[in-house]
């Protein structure tokens, strides 16, 4: 692929991206208003007594008393120019939350898919050489289990396992509480804290990544082009991982675009389980606190 | 099952696959399958009958906390001294409750959605699809979480929340559908005899559809049953009542005291879940032609 239509490519897509944050925007907005429960009122009960002056004051103070279609103008404007509402409960703009929280989920995800697609893609392609093996019907079961359990429910059991029962791995935080050591001792420590909560979310996607890669490779195995590589007398390691995966890996590489945004709803329960101080995290406290805007925002 | 098709002609031609793994094949499609029903009927009976063999009310504080799994208590006590196996039976109503209910809920979204598509095609396809599209990219379980948030966690909200947020594939699906039988002959036919778009949409196209539908229903309730566990795992329950997920969430702070309280509300989910995707398998292998002769070969 060249550069040029590579770029166009990228813009296409952020373009594409558009009308789907319009629409994220008008979808947050009717939630609001579909909500029960008058907010000027909530507000205004939460500081205290309610006349009927105050609850005026403050509807108009938030723009309460405006059309339908002026709110959504106003809000959709503020979602632009990043103002996403402010946590009166955490006393911090919801932006402000967000940006402190998105590394550490970043992190865990990043490393919970890089898991998942190395670990799918070898055993899928080492299965799609030999198609009716048991580690075919292996492949099978193992993404039964991945659908059936719950990803919260496994974490939990892995820290039982490997927590509690066989202290190898610390099951939740994401450092030491009071460890004050040099960037690799930091980092280290972060590793280890990482291997529990990335584990849990890449198991559930692993059978997904190596049923997709099998099937895709067993396609590219029969194709033309592999039989001449083979035919021009190319070991069966280089016909396989040089000339075959390189083509099976497309519709892998596809796949993964699509399961970035489920893997951070998976996030969510993952990091309440390991108390991973991410946005699934930050999300969790929200619920808890009947926090709204830090909910929307998210 | 589109994959299955396209890939096993070219690859399993002259690979004869070992006699071990063609025992083992013929009979793990067929037992999956049985264990499958016997499981869900396992848990169909416990959600029915349960309350009447074991009428213990799982939110009454029974015994003395963190009672071990035992000749008094089965599955324990939780923190509260609460019974688990009270707990069990309740929460496999609200799990069936709620899978069941909800899956009816999206399926009828989505088979609204792709008949209409699939059918009208054009304009009409081009705009439910832009809508499927936005709602298949937004992550469904968080969207279910935010509108249960907003509304307070009742039976019908949860229900709602995981309709709203699931039904993309199903409207993907039975869309699929529609596009290709609409092109065949006995369609075609019932449109010259002057058959109206509604009769031809449920009485011609429809019921041929309804196989891969059957299937994605046993799915869906699978999927449904999950995303209530984990709402109620974060807290987002009906507090009236006893559900698995909140079982797990509430009690996870002991897991050091007793394992037992959050071990098995997690089993009782993966099994029931397990057992609906079995039969889902084994549905989908019994309903689909293009497959039937291949699992008995």
């Amino acid at each position: 692929m060249s550069s040029a239509s590579f770029g166009g490519y990228i813009l296409r897509r952020v373009l594409q991206a558009i009308p789907v944050v319009i629409g994220a925007v008008i979808l947050n907005f009717t939630l609001l208003h579909l909500a029960p429960g008058d907010p000027a009122m909530v507000f205004v009960g939460e500081a205290g007594g309610a006349t009927e002056e105050i609850l005026k004051a403050v509807r108009k103070d938030f723009g309460l008393d405006q059309s339908l279609a002026q709110q959504l103008w106003i809000y959709g404007k503020k979602v632009l120019t990043g103002d996403l509402g402010f946590s009166y409960f955490q006393g911090k703009s919801v932006l402000e939350l967000i940006l402190e929280k998105i590394p550490a989920t970043v992190l865990l995800i990043l490393t919970a898919a890089f898991l998942a697609v190395t670990f799918g893609v070898l055993t899928g392609v080492i299965v799609a050489q030999h198609p009716n093996s048991l580690g075919s019907s292996f492949i099978t079961i193992l993404s039964l289990f991945g659908f059936a359990m719950p990803v919260f429910w496994l974490g939990i059991m892995l820290i039982l396992a490997f927590s509690l029962y066989v202290p190898v791995f610390p099951g939740h935080g994401m450092m030491t509480v009071g460890l004050a050591g040099t960037f690799w001792e930091t980092a280290k420590d972060i590793l280890r804290h990482l291997v529990l909560p990335a584990c849990t979310l890449a198991i559930i996607y692993i059978a997904q990544y190596s049923r997709l890669s099998r099937a895709s490779m067993l396609e590219v195995i029969g194709s033309d082009y592999v039989r001449t590589a083979r035919a021009k007398g190319l070991s069966e390691r280089m016909v396989i991982y040089k000339h075959a995966l390189r083509n099976a890996i497309l519709p892998i590489l596809t796949v993964f675009g699509i399961q970035i945004g489920h893997l951070l709803a998976g996030a969510v329960l993952v990091e309440t389980v390991f108390t991973w101080p991410g946005m699934g995290r930050l999300m969790f406290d929200g619920i808890l606190r009947r926090d709204y805007p830090l909910i929307m925002g998210s | 099952m589109i994959y299955n098709q396209s890939i096993s002609h070219p690859a399993s031609e002259g690979v004869q696959p070992s006699p071990l793994a063609k025992i083992w094949r013929r009979h793990f499609k067929n037992k999956a399958g049985v264990l499958g029903l016997i499981l869900l009927l396992l848990v169909l009976l416990t959600a029915v009958l349960g309350p009447l063999f074991y009428p213990a009310n799982p939110f009454e504080l029974i015994g003395r906390k963190f009672t071990p799994p035992g000749e008094k208590f089965f599955l324990g006590t939780d923190y509260l001294g609460r019974d688990v196996l009270a707990g069990i039976i309740q929460g496999s109503r609200t799990s069936l409750l709620v899978g069941i209910m909800a899956a009816g809920m999206m399926m009828t979204i989505g088979i609204t959605f792709g008949a209409l598509a699939g059918y009208y095609g054009g304009f009409m396809d081009e705009a439910l699809m832009r809508l499927t599209e936005f709602f298949q990219v937004l992550p469904s379980f968080i969207l279910a979480m935010v509108v249960v948030t907003l509304f307070k966690p009742t039976l019908e909200t949860i229900i709602l929340a995981i309709s709203i947020s699931t039904w993309t594939g199903t409207a993907r699906i039975l869309r699929a559908e529609f596009m290709s039988i609409r092109e065949r002959d006995f369609v075609t036919a019932s449109r010259a005899l002057g058959s109206k778009s509604r009769r031809i949409i449920f009485r011609e196209i429809l019921p041929n559809a309804l196989p891969p539908m059957i299937v994605n229903a046993s799915l869906m309730v699978g999927v449904a049953i999950l995303f209530e566990a984990g709402l109620s795992f974060l807290g987002l329950s009906d507090p009236n009542l006893m559900s698995w997920g909140y079982m797990i969430g509430s009690s996870r702070t002991y897991l050091r005291q007793a394992w037992w309280t959050v071990t098995f509300p997690g089993l009782a989910i993966f099994v029931t879940v397990l057992s609906l995707s079995l039969v889902g398998d084994w549905l989908n292998d019994f309903l689909n032609p293009k497959n039937r002769g291949k699992s008995r070969s």
